[in-house]
């Protein structure tokens, strides 16, 4: 190292490579602290998303159960509608049962399946007579869901 | 009645046999492997309907509209009831 020409000089040098060292050493922590800081919010981000997705999905089981326990409602009055001696009540039940179908077309096979085994066991021999609006009414559900 | 067409989501084969369905329109429907032996469908409405491997066992088809409708074969007619007023398909007359 070269020899200064006066102490004041050297401690002068000595302040501007302090400086010098201290910027940088500051510059390197600050960004090594950005990075941390960074991934910190990464990590708390990530926190926050599983937790919204976590009850997102709970909602969604929620939703599902209750629109289980809604149809399944649905399904058992249709069901002892369909016993009624009105016809009225009867074409009701259908009517419900064909609205059951076009909101949730996963569940029109269990109402297909309902409504032909009422046909079977019911049987009302009307002779030349249109057909009852109930039979019909039957008949207008396959020729929308069973295609 | 005028339906919107819907894929269908009711894979299962129909059984039918036994019923009453006089007069009835099931125009378009899918009777692919359905059961209607015995069924009483007489005048009723089966434009455009699929027979595909359909039961068609001592099925009464008295005066039965069956113009356009696809894989009804001429031995599955032999089993069900017809006359002169049967609307056959063209395929088939």
């Amino acid at each position: 190292m070269r020899a200064f020409s006066t102490p004041m000089a050297a401690s002068f040098t000595c302040d501007v490579m302090y400086w010098f060292w201290d910027q940088a050493t500051s510059e390197i922590v600050r960004n090594y602290l950005f990075v941390a800081g960074g991934a910190f919010g990464l990590w708390l981000a990530w926190l926050r998303v599983t937790a919204a997705n976590r009850q997102a999905e709970n909602q969604l089981k929620q939703t599902e159960l209750s629109r289980r326990a809604h149809v399944a409602e649905l399904f058992n009055r249709a069901v002892g509608q369909l016993k009624d001696k009105k016809l009225e009540v009867r074409l009701g039940a259908i009517l419900t049962l064909e609205q059951v179908c076009r909101d949730f077309p996963d569940l029109s096979g269990p109402v297909i399946k309902l409504l032909t085994t009422y046909l079977k066991q019911n049987v009302v021999r009307y002779g030349d007579k249109p057909a009852p609006a109930d039979v019909q009414a039957i008949m207008d559900i396959l020729q929308e869901f069973k295609t | 009645m005028n339906h919107t067409a819907r894929q269908s989501v009711y894979k299962d084969a129909l059984d039918l046999s036994g019923t009453f369905i006089r007069r009835t329109s099931m125009r378009g429907v899918n009777f692919s492997g359905a059961d209607l032996s015995s069924a009483d469908c007489s005048y009723a409405d089966f434009t455009g309907a699929n027979f595909k491997d359909a039961v068609l066992s001592k099925t009464v088809l008295k005066g039965a509209i069956l113009t356009g409708v696809s894989n009804l074969t001429k031995e599955q007619l032999a089993q069900a009831v017809t006359d002169k007023s049967t609307v056959l398909p063209s395929y088939l007359q």
